[in-house]
């Protein structure tokens, strides 16, 4: 079999793709200006940008679940558009991305406190004399430590604090790169949160130094529960409108699907790249089905959909086209929800133990490469770690749970790997 | 210059590494692995036999490593993961599709061959 030389080219794949993400900031445009036809809208989108944020803050709270989605539809807009400029071709990873960032904005991320991360991330890119294009994703996810800027702009004293914020953020931008590109080595694309773990540690570092100035983190909290049922509707809409665009692009059948469940998930797991966009586009919808459904049978114990929860559905969805399938996510929240009631002193539906079991599926590599038993296992592990890693970084790490799974791939992949056995080879 | 030479060999490093690893796996007796220095990049022209029962695999492999196509944000988060363990070849061996510029595979009855361009 002889395939033809492909060159540097980015080919059409994807052209269609791009309007995906546009689709849902529209979504969510609509669905603000539903949730609060009035002036409140921009009093409240105002105070979501000025207020501090951090684990585990609710702009609903803050703001009303109209401008939270306001503020969600216009990041994943210019983050969209930011992707666009650099003429990346549109795959599996900037899908992830682009949810990420959509659901964050619903748990923290907002225009003011990512814009000076952002710009940290392009000064980095002239200081290494290489295009953006290469660091985009990585200063996206980076912006998870966006309430370390909010927390400057809103506790440095008058006159000093837009320096303050300005300042922290390039530094951020500027760093993250760099060490999040050395953490891929340590837990070997076990952990799709890499940025998280990377920015755990860098939240770490800059928190422990301004606790050494004697600032005090004590991140507020805000934990809506209005706009369930609007938002069980969004949510809907957006799984539905993914699956079936999966379906129109060519996913027609579950031979056509299947192929996808048989990847383990590892990075680089870019299934659009991999597998193609329909059965991509499907994965994403039963992804997010995964964790919408999670929550909706939680609905008798007082569950309500909010802005984190949806932010972690976002999150799910989003990496249904980079590494997560059913199979390898369902092990891992199975392992979390055991662990949740059989270990953690809190019920299992408080917000931090509502986020774990969720976000927990970035450690689903673990499934797919050595089997559901290590999955759950990964996912045990991780509900318990995840409650005592928060305080390290002084609750300003948005990516918790990518800080705590890194963890856990230290412990977990080297152990796994020392008792499994060699792989067989042909001789 | 000098920087992004260092990034293209220790790229091309990474590369040699995970298709070796993949044909020894593959039952690989032999590999002829010629590097080339050019001006603009390097050149890997790799050849090497496998197994019969490989043949799918090693089409598999010719597939990753032609992807329609390529991210360089991709290349600058995970670039250094090929060639580093025993598992879960198709993740790297397609992270090494991301990583190369230029990438021609032809997959014969038992041998392999490849042509492979890194730019600096």
């Amino acid at each position: 079999m002889t395939m033809e030389t492909t060159d540097r080219r980015s080919g059409d794949l994807g052209q269609r793709l791009h309007r995906i993400p546009l689709a849902m900031a529209g979504l969510f445009a609509v669905f603000a200006v539903i949730a609060q036809p009035d002036m409140s809208l921009l009093r409240g989108f105002w105070q979501i940008q000025i207020n501090e944020t951090g684990l585990i803050t609710d702009p609903m709270a803050a703001g009303g679940v109209g401008a939270a989605l306001l503020n969600a539809a216009l990041v994943v807009l210019l983050s969209d558009l930011l992707i666009q400029r650099m003429k990346l071709p549109f795959t599996g990873a900037a899908f992830a991305c682009l949810f990420l960032m959509g659901g964050f904005s619903l748990l923290g991320k907002n225009l003011l406190n990512i814009a000076p991360i952002v710009a940290g991330g392009f000064l980095y890119s002239l200081y290494r004399r290489e295009s953006f294009a290469r660091y985009v994703y990585l200063t996206l996810y980076g912006t998870c430590l966006a309430p370390m800027v909010s927390f400057l702009l809103v506790r440095t004293r008058p006159g000093f604090r837009w320096a303050a914020m300005a300042a922290c953020g390039l530094v951020i931008g500027f760093l993250l790169p760099a060490i999040a590109r050395f953490t891929t080595r340590i837990h070997q694309g076990y952990n799709l949160y890499n940025v998280g773990f990377a920015a755990g540690i860098l939240g770490l570092g800059i928190a422990s130094v301004l606790k050494g100035f004697g600032v005090e983190f004590a991140a507020g909290s805000g934990w809506s529960k209005e706009g369930h049922g609007l938002l069980c509707a969004l949510v809907s809409m957006l799984l539905l409108g993914l699956l079936g665009t999966g379906i129109a692009m060519g996913c027609r059948s579950w031979q056509g699907y299947k192929h996808i469940l048989h990847h383990s998930g590892r990075a680089v797991a870019d299934f659009v790249v991999l597998d193609g966009p329909g059965p991509t586009l499907v994965n994403m919808a039963l992804v997010g089905s995964v964790g919408f459904a999670y929550l909706l049978a939680l609905y008798p114990l007082g569950v309500r959909l909010n802005g984190p929860l949806v932010c972690c559905i976002l999150a799910m969805t989003g990496f249904g086209a980079f590494g997560k399938h059913p199979r390898n996510v369902l092990p891992v929240m199975a392992g979390a929800a055991l662990a949740a009631l059989l270990l953690v002193a809190v019920p299992i539906t408080s917000p931090g133990v509502l986020l774990a079991t969720l976000l927990c599926t970035c450690l689903a590599p673990i499934a797919g490469q050595f089997g559901w038993g290590w999955g759950m296992a990964a996912g045990f592990l991780h509900m318990t770690i995840v409650q005592n890693t928060s305080i390290l970084h002084g609750g300003m790490n948005l990516y918790n749970n990518g800080f705590a799974a890194g963890l856990v791939c230290i412990l977990l992949v080297p152990t796994i790997k020392s008792m499994s056995p060699e792989p067989e080879e042909d001789y | 210059m000098k920087r992004r030479m260092y990034r293209a060999r220790r790229r091309m490093n990474h590369v040699i590494s995970e298709l070796s690893h993949a044909l020894l796996l593959a039952g690989g007796r032999e590999i002829d692995l010629r590097l080339v220095r050019e001006d603009d990049g390097l050149r890997l022209h790799l050849e090497g036999d496998f197994t019969p029962e490989h043949q799918r695999s090693m089409e598999h492999m010719a597939k990753l490593l032609q992807p329609l196509v390529r991210d360089p944000a991709l290349v600058e988060t995970y670039g250094e993961l090929p060639g580093e363990d025993q598992y879960s070849e198709e993740s790297e061996l397609s992270l090494v599709g991301q990583m190369v510029d230029r990438s021609a595979v032809t997959v014969e009855p038992g041998r392999v061959r490849m042509d492979l361009f890194l730019a600096y």
